[in-house]
This record gives structure tokens, sequence and C-alpha cells, in this order.
């Protein structure tokens, strides 16, 4: 009776071991507990809770016996079979199996709450047997220790269990050279071992003022100083950088608004001391240098970073050096942007004139193209939305273009970095899409005033070319002393072969510039006279048939919204591209914006008979009769200064709308 | 409950197949594909100036009638005629020709009226009406042209309606209304054929009103560069009166050249072209012989006793010889109609409708001969008029020559005699007007030439013998303002450029 209520005493604490996990493993964390895995382990510990102890020891044998299976679960099959062998007081049995345990982990201990005393006898005399001890001392002394090429543990009290016999030892950590050796653990023993391993690398402390600096070690970022959360509260910011090599690093100290530090610094390992290496602290100083903005925006509104910074014309702006996104706005919207690289030495001059505002819909942004995209405010690229249609405006207003875009592109580069040869220009403004074959389109601003002379010329087979046959009282040649039949023979330095040439080369001088023009009378020797030409709006502007409306649109929009002398002019071209594109409300409300104010030639009657047009076009017709009046009571002309009046072509609009001519109303001709 | 009638239907339906099978026999065979691929073929015969062109048009609108192609081979072959396209081009189709185009463009416009030809047929079949031709009718004509102008959906066809319009009305004497449609045409369409078409007619109109240099600019802003030889020389005429209104040049002293074609032996009549050539009369040898603008002979006609010649406008030529007025056409000349009282005349010239007015060699009466009329019709009330000298046509007005009273006088559409201005000079004798209203005057007293502006003041005065000629009894001035003299009975020509 007395054997069989042990038996059943030692089977409730086998039992209450079994529940909990197997081995306990030293300096491991507890394992998470999960729902208990499905495994053969799990039915043999069912077994022995219920008793059953032979068919429990036969599963476990039989499963020792596949050579294939995990050394951890061997190691676990063993445990088990060795607490069934010595709960079943078999300690002969459960003695090799402790032989075997410690041969796979040398620091296994047996629990004690559940093992006999006479099992854990057993167990110490198999140990002494099999097992010497390592008592290490390990400089670092978190470095890792491989027993022949395996992970050992260290127990407790900070002996090294190791197999008797000749063993390698290998010791490792990140920062230090690797060390083998070889060790002859005597069973029962404690051998004393002393390593120290020898740095191979050394951490840093940078320390700046102010913080918040950015470090960068051979041109890669390390990270931001910071003040210590403990300490002194005027302590240096500080960054930690760990395993810098042993040699010359370049070390590169940067904030925003100081000047940036670079300095070089031998990093060398100390055999001695593992601490990292304070660098002594780095004053940074403040820094500002200098935008000069440059141009024409008069009133425009400077914004740098998006913070207002005054109003054109500007005194040089005072700003921190970096990259600065600077940006002017005038009638309500952005007509010039760049992002800036301010220098830390010196300043930056940049001219600022009206652009529009370029998206770029690309995959990648040919670099063949930069010309092109510098023409314009040209924001990064964007992605090319996937499917997108971008042949079509229904495709376009599907894109999230930036807001303000005037204009549109995306190409396709040629195979082998050729030109664009395929792609699409989306002018927002028009609402059109014109495709690319070959070359973008002429990016450059339009000429939206031009030189009048005041002079026209004509050719004849008879009386010689580029005759002066119009001088415009009080004009810029009449100026000159420029008289009717006068032949024009040169313009600057260029000799002129007939009236288109010369009438060109004065068309084309700087409007407002004083030019040299080379005349001979019709008797007298040839004579150079100067003439200051007057600028004269272009309504619509020469071109030579290159050019792309929708680029001329987006010049138009971005020019039209700075007062000055070409807004007016910038605005009734706009006008008549939106006419052009079949946006004639559009092309209304832009021609009654335009300031005309008190000028001869293309002015507000001109504006007027405009509007009347694109009124009429709307079907407007009492609005498009008194824009017309207007016009026909004008003595405004088109297309420049020097053209037609627009006040007899009004008139016959006029009678297309039943309103009877009125001569006493018309102006006289010139 | 009654049961259904069967008869009705029966008879409904019978009726419908009927009405079908009517139809199937009435309705054209439509062959689409056909008509398509033969367009190809009629276009490429067009482009080759094939003389099967027409037919091959005439064979598309057969297969399809009805189809998208009719309307274009109508088109097409009206074009071929060949139909104006611009009131420059009027004067070259006959009489015949230009019936059978106004048949086809009519179809072309009851058959087809939103066709994508519509409002081109409408167009070519107004400038139709205003041919020199019988049945002329510039009013319905300008009713068509308002109507394309102020309806067409195609801008090209919009404008050369409008153009057609101021055309119609400047030479119905409303210059302003004229002026107004040239100056929006060149405005709002200043590259466009019609722009240029306005500029050059403003150039004409300003060079009438003493704007010479302005008229000279204007053409000189044309967007084609050269362009007609009667352009270049108008240009070249605004050029030469600017330099005279500003006294510094443009006279005909600055030189002058002598021709003297060969096989010319009496010039009897001259006449200056379009093109910048010459035509002369020549009595003894009984020719009309071209001198081109290059000085190189050209055309020769065997005509005889011609008393005066002319080129129209629209480059048609006439020559008036013996009772009869006859067309120089490059096959020869073609008489047109009797001169009746009028013959022998002793000048004629045109009108820009292409009407032609005669002198009766007394210079007592004037005839006027509407374009396809059998015999010129004596302007009343010229009948007991003095004894006129010279006619001609100054691009606005009928001008003559009051010989006794010497002064010129303007010929009203009624006969009547409007004096302009004196002329002073002892013995005029003939007559010769540019394109800027300037009127030459041969004195044969003083053996010099007078130019007399609009408001007969004199702007230019040349000696015949600084020509190195002996005498002159023609005088001709070309569109460019150059001056040519011949002497009866002689074969030379002195011109001041």
């Amino acid at each position: 009776m007395k054997t069989q209520a042990s038996i059943a005493l030692v089977a409730l604490a086998v039992s209450v071991c079994l529940m909990s996990p197997a081995v306990p493993r030293a300096e491991e964390p507890p394992p998470p507990t999960p729902a208990r895995p499905s495994s053969p382990l799990d039915a043999i510990r069912d077994d022995l809770l219920a008793l059953r102890f032979e068919s429990a020891l036969a599963a476990i044998d039989a499963m020792l016996r596949d050579p294939a299976l995990p050394a951890s679960t061997r190691l676990d099959a063993l445990v088990l079979r060795s607490q069934a062998h010595a709960a079943s007081g078999a300690l002969d049995a459960a003695e090799q199996d402790y032989r075997e345990v410690l041969d796979l982990d040398p620091a296994f201990e047996p629990d004690p709450a559940v093992a006999s005393r006479k099992a854990i006898a057993r167990f110490e005399k198999a140990r002494a047997d099999r097992v010497g001890m390592l008592r290490i001392d390990l400089d670092p002394s978190d470095a890792t220790v491989l027993v022949d090429g395996r992970p050992a543990r260290r127990l407790a009290d900070g002996t090294l269990p190791a197999l008797a016999g000749s063993r390698t030892l290998r010791l490792e950590r990140k920062g230090f050279d690797p060390l083998e050796r070889t060790i002859d653990v005597q069973p029962g023993h404690e051998t004393p071992f002393v390593v120290r391993l020898v740095p191979n690398v050394r951490s840093i402390v940078v320390r700046t003022e102010p913080d918040g600096v950015l470090v960068s070690v051979d041109d890669q970022p390390s990270g931001e100083t910071a003040r210590p959360k403990s300490g002194a509260p005027d302590a240096p910011a500080q960054l930690e950088i760990d395993d810098l090599a042993p040699g010359e690093h370049a070390i590169t100290l940067r904030k925003p608004c100081y000047r940036t530090v670079r300095h070089r610094r031998m990093i060398t390992v100390d055999l001695m001391d593992h601490a990292p290496l304070a660098i002594e602290t780095v004053a940074l100083d403040p820094v500002r240098s200098r935008l000069k903005l440059m141009g024409s925006i008069e009133g425009g509104e400077v914004r740098v970073d998006g913070n207002p910074a005054g109003t054109l014309p500007i005194e040089p702006l005072e700003l921190c050096p970096g990259p600065r996104d600077v940006e002017v706005r005038a009638g309500g919207r952005v007509v010039w942007w760049a992002r800036v690289e301010l220098p830390e030495e010196g300043g930056l001059e940049v001219e600022v004139r009206p652009r529009p505002n370029l998206a770029r819909v690309v995959a990648e942004w040919p670099r063949a193209l930069s010309p092109f995209a510098e023409s314009f405010s040209a924001a990064p690229p964007l992605p090319l939305p996937p499917g997108a249609d971008l042949s079509s405006t229904h495709g376009w207003e599907a894109v999230q273009l930036p807001g303000g875009t005037d204009l549109a592109v995306t190409v396709t580069p040629a195979p082998g970095g050729g030109p664009a040869d395929r792609g699409a220009l989306y002018s927002p403004i028009l609402r059109t899409v014109e495709r690319i074959e070959g070359t973008l389109p002429d990016p450059s601003r339009p000429a939206w005033l031009e030189s009048s002379t005041g002079m026209k010329l004509a050719d004849s087979s008879v009386w010689g070319k580029a005759v002066v046959v119009e001088v415009a009282p009080g004009g810029p040649a009449a100026a000159a002393n420029i008289s009717v039949g006068d032949r024009v023979l040169a313009v600057g330095s260029s000799a002129v072969d007939g009236s288109r040439q010369a009438a060109a080369a004065l068309r084309d001088a700087a409007p407002g510039s004083e030019i040299e023009v080379h005349v001979a009378g019709p008797q007298g020797a040839p004579r150079a006279v100067r003439v200051r030409t007057a600028p004269t709006p272009v309504i619509p502007v020469r071109h030579d048939g290159a050019r792309s409306p929708a680029v001329v649109a987006a010049w138009a929009a971005a020019d039209g919204a700075v007062a000055g002398g070409a807004a007016p002019s910038a605005l009734a071209n706009l006008a008549l591209l939106l006419s052009g594109a079949g946006r004639h409300d559009l092309a209304a409300d832009v021609l009654r914006r335009i300031p005309w104010g008190e000028r001869k030639g293309v002015g507000a009657g001109t504006g007027a008979y405009l509007l009347g047009r694109e009124l009429e076009f709307q079907g407007l017709e009492a609005d498009a009769r008194t824009a017309f009046l207007r016009a026909r009571a004008s003595l405004s002309t088109a297309p420049d200064d020097d053209g037609l009046e627009v006040a007899p072509a009004a008139a016959d609009h006029l009678a297309d709308l039943g309103v009877a001519p009125e001569p006493a109303a018309q102006p006289t001709g010139r | 409950m009654t049961r259904p009638r069967r008869t009705p239907a029966l008879i409904v339906a019978i009726f419908v197949v009927t009405l079908l099978s009517k139809a199937a026999e009435t309705a054209p065979v439509r062959d689409p594909e056909g008509a398509a691929r033969q367009y190809r073929i009629a276009r490429r015969l067009v482009a080759e100036g094939s003389a099967d062109a027409a037919a091959a048009l005439a064979k598309v609108f057969d297969l399809d009638p009805a189809g998208p192609l009719a309307d274009d081979a109508l088109v097409e072959q009206a074009l071929l005629l060949p139909v104006a396209t611009w009131p420059g081009d009027l004067g070259r189709i006959a009489a015949p020709e230009a019936l059978r185009a106004a048949a086809l463009l009519d179809r072309a416009i009851d058959g087809f009226p939103g066709g994508d030809r519509a409002s081109e047929a409408r167009v070519l079949r107004a400038f139709l009406r205003l041919e020199p031709l019988l049945g002329r009718d510039p009013a319905r004509a300008r009713l068509d042209l308002l109507g394309v102008a102020t309806g067409a959906v195609d801008e090209r066809w919009r404008s050369s309606a409008r153009f057609g319009i101021a055309w119609i009305d400047e030479r119905s004497g409303e210059r302003e209304r004229a002026r107004s449609a040239y100056q929006r045409l060149a405005i709002d369409g200043a590259t466009t054929p019609a722009g240029d078409r306005s500029r050059a007619r403003l150039a004409r109109m300003l060079l009438r009103d003493g704007k010479p240099g302005r008229a000279a600019a204007l053409i000189e802003e044309n967007a084609e560069e050269g362009g007609e030889r009667e352009t270049l020389a108008l240009r070249d005429l605004a050029v030469r009166s600017t330099l005279r209104q500003a006294g510094v040049g443009g006279r005909w002293t600055g030189g002058t050249a002598v021709t003297a074609p060969s096989g010319l032996k009496g010039v009897a009549a001259a006449a200056r072209l379009r093109d910048g050539g010459l035509l002369l009369a020549d009595r003894r040898t009984g020719a009309v012989i071209e001198i081109e603008a290059d000085g190189k002979t050209g055309a020769r006609f065997a005509l005889d006793g011609v008393q005066a010649l002319t080129e129209d406008s629209m480059g048609r030529r006439f020559a008036a010889a013996g009772e009869r007025l006859y067309r120089l056409l490059p096959s020869g000349p073609v008489a047109v109609a009797e001169l009746g009282a009028f013959s022998p005349a002793s000048a004629m010239t045109a009108d820009g409708w292409g009407r032609l007015y005669l002198l009766d060699r007394h210079g007592e009466r004037i005839g006027v001969l509407e374009p396809g009329a059998p015999s010129p019709a004596a302007l009343a009330g010229v009948a007991k008029a003095p004894r006129l000298t010279g006619l001609v046509w100054d691009g606005a007005r009928l001008v003559s020559l009051d010989a006794r009273a010497k002064g010129l006088v303007e010929v009203l559409a009624d006969g009547s005699l409007r004096p302009i201005a004196a002329v002073p000079c002892e013995r005029p004798e003939a007559l010769a007007a540019d394109p800027a209203g300037e009127v030459a005057v041969l004195d044969s007293k003083a053996d010099e030439v007078l130019l007399l502006g609009p408001d007969g003041q004199v702007r230019d005065r040349v000696s015949i013998r600084a020509a190195g000629l002996p005498r002159a009894d023609t005088i001709v001035l070309g569109a460019d303002g150059s001056l040519d003299l011949q002497a009866e009975g002689g074969g030379t020509t002195a011109r001041f450029p």
C-alpha cells in the first residue's frame, strides 16, 4: 500500500511538472503562452498524466529512434524520459537519461521541485563524470560565447558548463575582433578563463551649440544633436554615433541659418577604454545670405518658403542659406516661382520676370528638354497616372494639376536619349491638347510689345527699295528728321534690302530703345540718324507659325497678371486665343478687365472692338452693339499703333447688327 | 362581339406593296462606294488638268446623286468651267459655260442646303451673277452674299462673301460702306486671302483719297511678298504719288525709255494692260500687237481699221474696228457687237462693271455697251453735248475733255456732263487716266503732257520733245503711273517711267 501511495504521490508531482514547460532555459525570457501546440510530446505528456508510463516511454523511445529528430525536441524528449524514469523509480535509467541530456545541454539542471533527492544525486553523479565548469572573465562581459560552434549558456553564478575534453571556445561581439581558444575541460572541475577582446571600432559623441544640428559622417547623415534629457540645462547638445571604423572621418555639422562646419577627425580604438570618444563642443556661427530680386514685377508680393517677405521693388533679403522657395504673386496668382540655393558666402541675384507655371506629368523628364522647362516656373515632375489618356482634354482633366498651372506637358523620350518623340501639351486655360511630334514648341516669351518708329516703308520697282512713304507727325521718325522720300539703307549695322526687311529690323529693336538708322534722301548723301522707338502693343502677336497657342496663352496669362506696359497686349492676345478655342465668354471677361489707360493707337477702342466681336459670337447683340459703338467713336487702331483704325470696321459690324452709319461720329482718317 | 374585318387590311397591304414597288422603280440606284472611288479618280484628273475631269466629276454625281460626295461633284464641276472664286477672277467665263455653271451650283444649293459645300456654292453663284454677261445682277448677288456673310459657319466663305459685298458696294458708289467692310476684313482676317485683297482694295481707295503713302504701306503689309503684277503696279503708283506729293520725286522727267517694236509702222490706238504690257493697233499693217511688260512682242491679231483699244478691269481686251467691236481672245478677235452710230469710235473705255463706253468720231455721242448687249445704247443727254475729246474711266468716274471749253468733264450716268476742272493748256487733244484718279492730257500746241489730279491741279508736266518724238497723237497711262506716248504714223513708243 505504501509503495502504491508513493508512486501516486510521485505521479502527482510529475503531472504538476508536466503541465509546465518541459525544461526551463537559463537566461532566456519566459516564452509566450499561446495555446499549447499539438505535438507527439503533448500526447506523451497526456499519457504520463494518466499514469500510462509504459505507453509514454514506448512513445518516447520510438521518437528518439528517429535520427532526423530536431535537437531541441530530442532534448525535451530525453528530459521527459528522465522524469518518467525518476518518477517510476528507475534511477539507473534516469541516470542514463541525464547523461544523454548533458551531452546535448551541459548547463542542464533538473528541477528540484519534481525530482527526488535520489534522482538529483544520480544527476550530480552523471554531471561530475561528464561536465566541467569554466569560470570566464570576459571583457566586454556581454560578448557571445560559442563552444564547439554552438552557443553556450552560462549559469546564474556566471560559470559556463562544458562537456569534458578539448573544447573550442569562440568569443564574439560587434565592434571587437573575434577570438578562438581551445581549452581542456576537466570533468567535475572549475577552470578559470580570462579573455579580453580587442576593439575594432569606436563610438563618438558629437557635441554642438546650438542643438538640432544635423551631423553627417563621411557625407552620410547620422542624426541630429539634442540636449541630454538629464544633466545641466546648459549642457551642449549631443549625438552619439556608434561604431566608427578607426581612421580619418569627415564630420559635417549643418543647421539652417548657421554656417556649416566641416572638419576631419582621426578616430582610434582604445584597448582599455571602450567608452565613446567625446569630441569637443563645436559652436556654429549664425549666418545670413543676401537674396537680391531684380526685375520688373512692380507691386509683386514676395514670399519666401510661403512667408510674406515684402513687395517689389524690394531691398535685398537677408535669408538663411540653403534651398529656398521664392515666389512672386501679382494679379491674384503666382507669376514667378523658383527654388533657389542661397550660398553661405555672399548672396544671389535673381532675375524676376513673370513666367508661366509648368506642370510636367512624366515618368521621367528627359535631360535634353531641360531648356524647355527652365523657361517656366517648373514644379517637380508629377507621376504619370496609370492608364491616363493624356492625348485628350478629358484625360488631362482627371489629372490633379497644382493650382495655378498655366501649361502642362507629358513626353515620352525617344530611345537613346534623343529629343522627345511624342507627347502632349495641355492648356488648362484654353482647354486644348496639342500633340507633340519630334520637338517641343518654342517656349520663349512672345513679344507683346514691338518698336514703333512712326514711319511706313514701301518698295518700288521704279523708285527704289525701303522708301519712306509716311511719317507720323511728332513720331519718332519725324523727331529724327526722317522725311517722306528717304530710303532706309541699314538698321544698326545691318544693311537692309527692302521694306519688309527694314520694317522687321525696326520692329524687333527693344521698345523704347534708341537705334541708328542709315537713310538716304532722294538726292542727298546717306546719313545716319538716331531714332528712339516707341513701344506699341501687337494684337495678335506676330509669329512664324511654330508658336504653340498653349504656350502663348500661358505666357499671356502670366504677363497679363502683372501691371505694366505689356499687360494689356498680353491680355488682349489671351482673349484672342480664348476666342480661337471657342471660349468666347472667357475671352469677353478678359477683354473687360484690360486696363488700357489713355493711349493712342491700340487702346480702349481696340478693346471695345474685340469685345464686340466676342459678344457677337455669343449672340449678345445689345451688348455687342454698345461695344462696337464705343469702338466706332474711337481713334484706336489694330493690330498695332500704326495699324488701321478700328472705327470703320466697327461700323461694318454695327451694320450687321442693324445700326445705320453715322458719318458725323466717325473720325476722319489720318 | 364582331369579327375583325379583313378586307380593308388586305387593301392597305396591297397599297403598301404597290407603293414600295413603285418607289423601287423610281429611286435612283445608289452606289456610295463607287462614287467614292470615282471621286478619287476625278480629283486626280482635276489636279492633272485633264480634259476628262469634268466628265469624271459628273459620274460621281450619277453614281450617288444624294450621297455625301454629290455636292462636291457639282461644285467642283462648276469650278472647272471656270467659275470665279474671287471678284478679281471675273471675266474669264463665257456665257454658255456660265449657264452650265449656274445650273450646277443651283443644284448644289437646292439639293444640299445643309451640305459642307453649300456656302461655297452660294458665294460662287453670287459671283456668277457679277460676270460681265447678259443678265448680270449685282443686287441679287449682294443679297445672296449677305446671306452667307451673316449666316455661314465656314469663316473662309463668310470672308469671301463679305469681300464680294464690299466689291459690289465700291462699284456702286457706296465707298464708305465698302471701306468699312474692307477695313473689317483687313483687321479680322489680317493674314487671310480676304485680308490681303481687302488691303489692296483699301489702298486703291486711299490712293484716290490723296493718301498715297498709306496706300503704299498697306499693300506692303500684305502677307504674300510680291503679289500680283496689278497690285505691284498699284504700289509703284502709290510710291510715285507719295514722292510727287512730297515734292521729292516721282516725276516723269526722271528718264525716258524708247522702244520700237519690229513690224510696227503706224500706231493708231493704244491701251495699257493690267499686267504692265501694252496693246498697240497698227493701222498700216492691220494688226493689233501686244508688247509684254518686259518689252517682248507678244500676241499679234490681224484686225484692220482699229480706231480704239481698251482693257477692262477684269482683263478683257476689246478693239473697236470699223463697224464692229471685237473681243481679243487668245484664239483671235471675235466680233461681239455692232457699233452702229458709234462707228467709227474715237475713244473707248470700260468701267468697273465691264461696261464699255464709246465716243463717236465727232465727239458728240457717247454710247454704252452693256455686257452681252448686241450694240451700244446712246447715253441720254449727250446728243447735244459740246465736242468731246477722249473718254477714260478713272476708276470711279467717266471722264472726257471739252476741247472747246478746255475743261475736264465727268459724264454722269444720265449722260449729263459735270465740269471737273479747267485744263490749263492750249490745245487739249487726248486723255489717259491712272487708278489714282489722275488724268493725263495731251496738249498738241505746247507739245507736252499734263497730269491733273482729281481736283484738277497740275501734278506733273513733261515735254514731248524730251522723249525725242516730234509729236504725239496717243497717250496712255500704265497702272503704275508711267506714261506712254505714240505718234500716229510712227512705230515708236516713248515711256516715261
